[in-house]
């Protein structure tokens, strides 16, 4: 998918005004926020388990190399095949070449961010392979031509009346007057419309919440259960998963398992978990006739060797996308890729480059929430602030910002001259607003003014006060020792 | 051959990102859930309350023999057709005598309205039945009807997953692996439109356990 | 609704006991430039809890804007001067979660790697001794009585840095309790105000829409006073406060604790409680 952050700013002014999305969003916060609550306060041990599976992944990521040799090696004992894919380039064409290869003309998707990342639909479509997304979700913004606006939610910035007005122009076959006007009328619309598509696509593409090493499976976590009619109806199945997403064993799926559905619906369990080794066995009634899994790199060794290392901790749960103020006032479509919310504010810039998405990790008021419910405990702020770092160092930044901090900092390196500078300023602002107390407008900024008064300074300092009040104050306000 | 085979550079790259760290040691098992019963009959009335708080609804009988019985009944019960698709491993029971019911013993196809089939393991913590695919047990029938029950014994349940996976275990070193183990944790959902939880999104609308305290008719070999 | 307010009579400063802690204030630029009276307040909140307070004046800025930034070099500069300060200090206490948060969690980040090792220790121990006003009062101090009386509706605002770095939720309502104050919780307590320093001046529009939240929520639960420990916070919801026409006071934590409300409120709020004469 087309990288379109750099048009963060003008993304997020459209966005901030958009009521239709205002109350999408309220209404996905306004249930998944309690949800987890209720699931983590149900649940005792669960800090213990994150910071088991967060060992977990630590030992995974040291070991990777190992795991998925492993994984490997089983896939092709259960009669598998396992694809290696340095970029999206090579994960494209491998995965067309596999269609061609089993005369695929038709491709049911099960919900996978990572075909997002490759632009894969768009990809297939052009090659002459039609690809159909599964997930009701995922369904509805293919119907739109949009892309995910969450990870596990790709459609929770729409409306239920624009849901059905897309259904409207799109299902032109169906009767005009039928109802449309509960969620459960439109869920029902949306099964009909696909429920023949499993059996006659000739591949099935899912993602893979984990892939186990000890067995060569891929997990996939659904609640609608399209995922699993497409692995299980359609002649092949591909696989497509990025390789942070390996863990040794069978148990260490358990541990991750009891986070991720808590952490992101607030489900004890999701309904569906299923592990696929394989095409169908001799004697099977049902299965594909064939199991590939294309594992993806596209930037993965690349931030396993630098300073976002931590970020492939991440298991996709949407925790930080949900608890998130920045992703609720915005939306995910604004940060302009698959990834949106804090996650995507680290994994963007790392995975698409820094230079294509240097407002994301500025984007933040370092709230700490995320890194809060994060059962992978990500410190997500600490690789933003590691991101603008770079900025800083490769002089990404705007030349007015760096202008601006090394005049402050010279500034503020010496607190008597800063002192001195800052009370005139205040006394004279203080005098400036006078009763009214706040400036409705103020040069430089803006940012601020344009939806807030600025608050006037009361008058005098501290210093200047606390030294009236203890001692006259000798004139040498710059003794860096004075009481 | 597929697309470029980037194998070789991308393990190198693996490689090279792992040199001179210290290595952090495997934690070792699960933690396992404090809040759940772990054993005996508190076990089974856990995964009850959890599988009917998932919207699952649960039937207790003795015998295995009882199935074909109160599979009538419940057909009739529910007003739903009497033809329905049935596991091969459950069609040795004496589904004869019951007249007025069609079991049909296979995979499942869009035209089922309801399937049976027997789970090989269960995990109280969160009311979740496992299944595994084979002949005996198609995965379809998981899937693919509107109305899915899940025959299970109550002596296969387990505290928490850790214990499915030790069935899982066992079960490998007898036979290959299964293509696919499903873990299903009542009917299909959906909260895509709004946030508004909607059963029966593309699997299946309901979800009947059928709990049976016999052992299981799994053979030790499939 | 009246909100009164009083407060013991004023004492002389007390001669400082031998065994009195040796408390380091670390103001804050923007009390020092924006908010004295919370300064002031500060002080007298820590003197009446029988420490020995110092200021030292080797301090402008805890480097915040400039760590924030991405600007390691900026920082430092500026956290430098004070790295020395509080030497004597057993304690540095902060009238504000984020610098605090600045400098028991952050400097030793800041003054990593590269930096000149005597540097690293000096910020290794501020960061040990570093405490947020309110837990400092209630935690270390045992203070269950503040100073303040107050008897009207006080908000609450939990700003971020003081909740999720410096652990502070519990430590400032329990003295605003003992004010004889009814403390009331916002709706959203623990979601950002969207002020987050310069991110407020350079993402405008999502700043706005956070803060615009938060004043909804405040007006939501009408209280007589808004207080927060961080005055980041106070100016970004007292500024949309003041943009909606809300007259809700709107005052840092420490001034009512103190009983000192002789300044106007932050912004365009009033107190419907004379203060100045009583305070002062």
């Amino acid at each position: 998918m087309e990288v379109s952050s750099e048009n963060f700013k003008a993304n997020v002014e459209t966005a901030v005004v958009d009521d239709n999305l205002k109350g999408a969003m309220g209404k996905l916060t306004g249930a998944l926020r309690p949800n987890r609550a209720k699931a983590v306060a149900g649940l005792p041990e669960f800090d213990a388990l994150r910071d088991h599976g967060i060992a977990i992944k630590m030992h995974t990521l040291d070991h990777i190399d190992t795991y998925l040799e492993q994984f490997e090696a089983n896939v092709v004992a259960n009669g598998g095949h396992v694809h290696w894919c340095a970029d999206e380039d090579s994960a494209r064409q491998t995965i067309l070449d596999l269609c061609r290869q089993h005369d695929v003309k038709t491709v049911t998707k099960g919900k996978s961010m990572v075909t997002e990342e490759l632009g894969l639909n768009a990809f297939l479509d052009n090659h002459g392979i039609l690809p159909l997304e599964t997930d009701l979700g995922e369904y509805i913004i293919q119907l739109r031509g949009e892309s995910p606006s969450h990870i596990i939610a790709p459609a929770t910035h729409l409306q239920q009346h624009q849901i059905k007005e897309t259904f409207q122009s799109a299902h032109t076959h169906l009767d005009a007057d039928r109802p449309m006007d509960t969620a459960e009328a439109l869920t029902e619309e949306a099964r009909q419309e696909l429920r023949e598509k499993y059996g006659a696509a000739d591949a099935g593409i899912t993602g893979a919440n984990f892939m186990i090493a000890e067995t060569g499976s891929t997990i996939i976590v659904t609640n609608e259960g399209n995922g699993d009619l497409t692995q299980t109806l359609a002649k092949t199945h591909i696989v497509v998963a990025s390789m942070e997403k390996i863990l040794p064993t069978m148990d260490d799926a358990g541990v991750m398992l009891r986070l991720l559905a808590r952490s992101a619906t607030g489900q004890e369990m999701s309904v569906y978990t299923t592990l696929s080794s394989g095409p169908r066995r001799q004697g099977d009634l049902d299965g594909p006739d064939a199991f590939h899994v294309v594992i993806v790199d596209n930037g993965r060794s690349k931030m396993l060797a630098g300073s976002e290392r931590e970020m492939l901790r991440c298991i996709r749960c949407s925790a930080c996308l949900n608890h998130c103020p920045v992703y609720a006032s915005i939306g995910g479509h604004a940060y302009g890729w698959v990834y949106s919310g804090p996650m995507g504010k680290v994994l963007t810039p790392s995975l698409a480059g820094l230079e294509q998405a240097k407002d994301l990790p500025n984007a933040s008021s370092f709230c700490g929430k995320c890194e809060e419910v994060c059962p992978m405990r990500i410190p997500l702020p600490k690789l933003m602030r590691n991101l603008r770092e770079q900025q800083t160092e490769q002089k990404m930044t705007p030349l007015k910002q760096r202008v601006a901090l090394s005049l402050w900092s010279a500034l503020a390196s010496r607190p008597w001259l800063y002192r001195k500078l800052t009370g005139l300023m205040t006394r004279t602002l203080a005098r400036l607003a006078g009763k009214r107390r706040v400036f409705s407008w103020m040069p430089m900024i803006g940012e601020w003014t344009k939806s807030r008064d600025l608050v006037a300074p009361e008058g005098g300092s501290f210093f200047d006060r606390y030294h009236a009040r203890t001692q006259p104050i000798k004139g040498a306000d710059h003794d860096d020792r004075t009481q | 051959m597929t697309g470029r085979n980037d194998r070789a550079e991308i393990f190198a790259r693996l490689k090279a990102a792992q040199d001179g760290r210290l290595k952090a040691p495997h934690p070792g098992g699960m933690t396992p859930p404090k809040s759940a019963a772990t054993k005996g009959k508190a076990m089974v009335t856990h995964f009850i309350n959890k599988a009917i708080a998932q919207y699952a609804t649960v039937t207790e009988l003795d015998r295995f023999a009882d199935v074909p019985g109160f599979m009538s009944d419940w057909l009739r019960g529910q007003n739903l057709p009497k033809e329905f698709v049935l596991a091969p491993i459950l069609s040795g029971l004496d589904w004869a005598k019951e007249t007025t019911i069609t079991p049909r013993p296979g995979a499942a196809t869009t035209a089922d309205t309801v399937g049976v089939s027997l789970a090989y393991g269960a995990a109280a913590e969160t009311g979740t039945v496992m299944m595994i695919s084979g002949h005996h047990t198609p995965t379809t029938l998981n899937f693919v009807p509107d109305v899915e029950v899940i025959v299970l014994s109550k002596k296969d349940i387990s505290a928490g997953m850790e214990g499915c996976w030790e069935k899982l275990r066992a079960y490998k070193t007898q036979n290959p692996m299964p293509r696919a183990v499903n873990f299903v944790t009542g009917p299909s959902r959906t909260a895509d439109v709004e946030a508004t939880m909607v059963l029966g999104a593309h699997g299946p609308r309901r979800l009947h356990i059928v709990l049976v305290d016999e052992t299981s008719p799994w053979p030790k070999s499939t | 609704m009246p909100a009164a307010t009083q407060k013991t009579p004023a004492r002389p400063k007390k001669p400082s006991s031998p065994k009195a802690p040796k408390v380091g204030l670390f103001v804050t630029c923007l009390i020092d430039a924006m908010r004295p009276t919370a300064g002031m307040a500060s002080v007298e909140l820590l003197e009446a809890a029988g420490c020995d307070v110092i200021v030292p004046t080797a301090q402008s800025c805890c480097g915040q804007p400039a760590w924030n930034s991405g600007d390691r070099t900026a920082a430092r500069a500026v956290a430098t001067p004070f790295l020395d300060a509080f030497d004597d200090c057993d304690y540095v206490v902060v009238p504000s979660g984020s610098c605090g948060g600045m400098l028991s969690k952050h400097l030793v980040d800041l003054f990593a790697d590269d930096a000149p090792p005597r540097h690293r220790q000096k910020a290794l121990e501020i960061a040990a001794k570093t405490h947020e006003l309110t837990s400092f009062l209630v935690d270390i101090m045992g203070v269950t009585s503040p100073p303040g009386r107050y008897q009207g509706k006080v908000a609450y605002h939990d700003s971020c840095s003081s909740l999720r770095e410096m652990k502070v939720k519990d430590q400032p309502r329990q003295l605003l309790a003992a004010t004889g104050a009814e403390v009331v919780d916002l709706d959203h307590a623990d979601t950002c105000c969207g002020f987050g320093g310069t991110f407020s001046v350079k993402y405008g529009d999502i700043s706005g829409a956070m803060v615009n939240d938060k004043a909804e929520d405040v007006r939501a639960r009408e209280p007589d006073v808004l207080v927060a420990g961080d005055l980041g916070c106070l100016m970004n919801i007292a500024g949309r406060l003041s943009r909606l026409g809300s007259d809700i006071a709107v005052r840092h934590v420490a001034e009512v604790l103190a009983g000192d409300l002789s300044a106007a409120p932050i912004g365009g709020g009033q107190d419907d409680a004379p203060s100045t004469e009583e305070s002062r």
